[in-house]
């Protein structure tokens, strides 16, 4: 089937993230000097203004994380989700502590809840050489994770 | 340096908003000439005309479905004025509040006595030159079936509910007070009121946020003059001082993306405006919020401090609000 969703654009400062999901690699920014981690690219705020951008490399992460919000379309404005709904589009804390979004797949909407455990499935798209992050419910982990801000 | 009661307020005009020009046949206006509308009925307001604004201060907020860099040269071509500074307001929905205060500074330095701050947008009538994406909504959530502000608001939404354990009864209350508040502004678009009934059983767009929740897009245009003490005494209103005032951009300090969907900036630009005005929550009598969405309603009472965060929520935001239903 032909891919008709929006195809994320990779920025020059994302390249390596986008590179490592299609190796199923899930890689974030970690400080050099403290052991910090990002996503994506910022400074690192343990520290004054040395370094200030850049002392930060792409190292591989867990790929596990925990709900922070969620929602669930139930409306498709674009005729590519039509089929798609309801779907659920989630706010994710990284176990590493950066937030990132995506759907959550292979369950019922109705059964996902804030706390949830989750962890990345990598979709490889062949027709646009990508390789897209969704999360699914992370059946295996234990409430492990942290509540609120890194 | 406080910028207490050093600009005055001295006129403002309002367009008529409205949702006409998606269909053939009907009526349709561009963004400029709502833009130069509202500048119009501001300078008769404050009884001035465009001449006055040769050399003086222009503030146009970003369009956002017009969008271009440089659009606050393009707004001063469209009105014929040419301006001594130039601003740009580029915070969405609080470019308003937020140009206040720039143009306030500007005119407390010495470079103007006047600015005209302009905003508008015709979504339904003209259709974008070209849309600019923020990267984060293009890489990271239209390719996942996101339909913008909604998606984010009902992050806030549901994460609020899970924190505070507010419900869907006491968001309805608050939209059932927002729409009352409505019914008493001529130029409101939604005149009717609504029952808590009709807010529960409208759809659900981006489940928490329902179609009452949602921001109402519409074409118009709004303006108001801001002017020094002195050139305000020699106009024809009496002037509306300006005694507080704060701004926060990115309140967490954290990348752009994905910030903690609670956090606003709002407590801290609303404690600065406070100690700058110097004036207490009792000395309120009416707090001008920003209703885009129910949600950001509620945050902006606790942020501001006018009750505790999590506590009584609807019943709470009701009576700060007004009256009921």
């Amino acid at each position: 089937m032909a891919w008709n969703k929006p195809i994320p654009n990779v920025e020059k400062a994302l390249k390596p993230f986008w590179e490592g999901l299609k190796n199923h690699r899930f890689l974030l920014l970690k400080c050099n000097e403290c052991g910090a981690w990002y996503w994506p690219a910022t400074y690192c705020r343990n520290h004054r203004n040395k370094p200030f951008f850049g002392s930060l490399s792409w190292t591989g992460a867990s790929g596990q994380g925990k709900i922070v919000s969620y929602n669930i379309t139930r409306v498709a404005m674009r005729p590519a989700f039509k089929d798609d709904v309801p779907y659920v589009y989630a706010l994710i804390q990284l176990s590493e502590g950066p937030m990132i979004s995506s759907n959550i797949i292979n369950c019922a909407p109705e059964s996902v809840y804030i706390d949830m455990p989750v962890r990345v499935v990598y979709r490889d798209v062949p027709e646009i050489s990508m390789t897209i992050p969704y999360f699914e419910p992370d059946t295996a982990a234990k409430d492990m994770h942290r509540r609120g801000q890194p | 340096m406080s910028l207490r009661a050093k600009t005055a307020i001295v006129g403002c005009g309002e367009t008529p908003v409205d949702r006409l020009g998606g269909k053939p046949g009907e009526p349709r206006k561009i963004t400029s000439e709502y833009l130069a509308w509202a500048a119009r009925l501001a300078l008769e307001d404050a009884g001035l005309t465009k001449k006055d604004l040769d050399g003086q201060g222009l503030a146009a907020i970003y369009t956002t479905n017009h969008s271009q860099p440089f659009w606050p040269e393009e707004a001063a071509g469209i009105l014929g004025i040419s301006p001594a500074v130039s601003l740009g307001g580029g915070n969405g929905g609080a470019s308003a509040v937020s140009l206040l205060g720039h143009a306030a500074a500007i005119i407390n330095a010495g470079l103007v006595n006047l600015v005209l701050c302009v905003a508008a947008a015709a979504p339904f009538s003209e259709h974008g030159r070209s849309r600019m994406e923020p990267a984060d909504t293009r890489d990271f959530e239209m390719p996942f079936g996101v339909m913008g502000p909604n998606c984010k608001i009902s992050f806030v939404m549901s994460r609020y509910m899970y924190e505070s354990g507010m419900t869907v009864d006491h968001f309805g209350k608050i939209a059932v007070t927002a729409r009352y508040h409505a019914t008493l502004n001529p130029n409101a678009y939604l005149r009717k009121p609504l029952t808590l009934e009709e807010y529960k059983k409208s759809r659900l767009i981006s489940d928490p946020i329902r179609l009452y929740d949602c921001v109402m897009p519409a074409n118009g245009g709004k303006a108001y003059i801001i002017a020094s003490p002195e050139r305000a005494k020699t106009l024809r209103k009496p002037p509306v001082y300006l005694l507080g005032w704060g701004e926060r951009n990115n309140a967490s300090a954290g990348p752009r993306f994905h910030a903690n969907p609670l956090i606003t900036g709002i407590r801290e630009s609303g404690s600065a405006a406070f100690d700058m005005a110097d004036v207490s929550h009792r000395d309120i009598a009416f707090l001008g919020l920003y209703d885009d969405y129910i949600p950001i309603i509620m945050l902006q009472i606790e942020d501001l401090g006018f009750c505790e965060k999590n506590e009584n929520f609807g019943c709470t935001a009701a009576a700060i609000l007004g009256k009921e239903s």
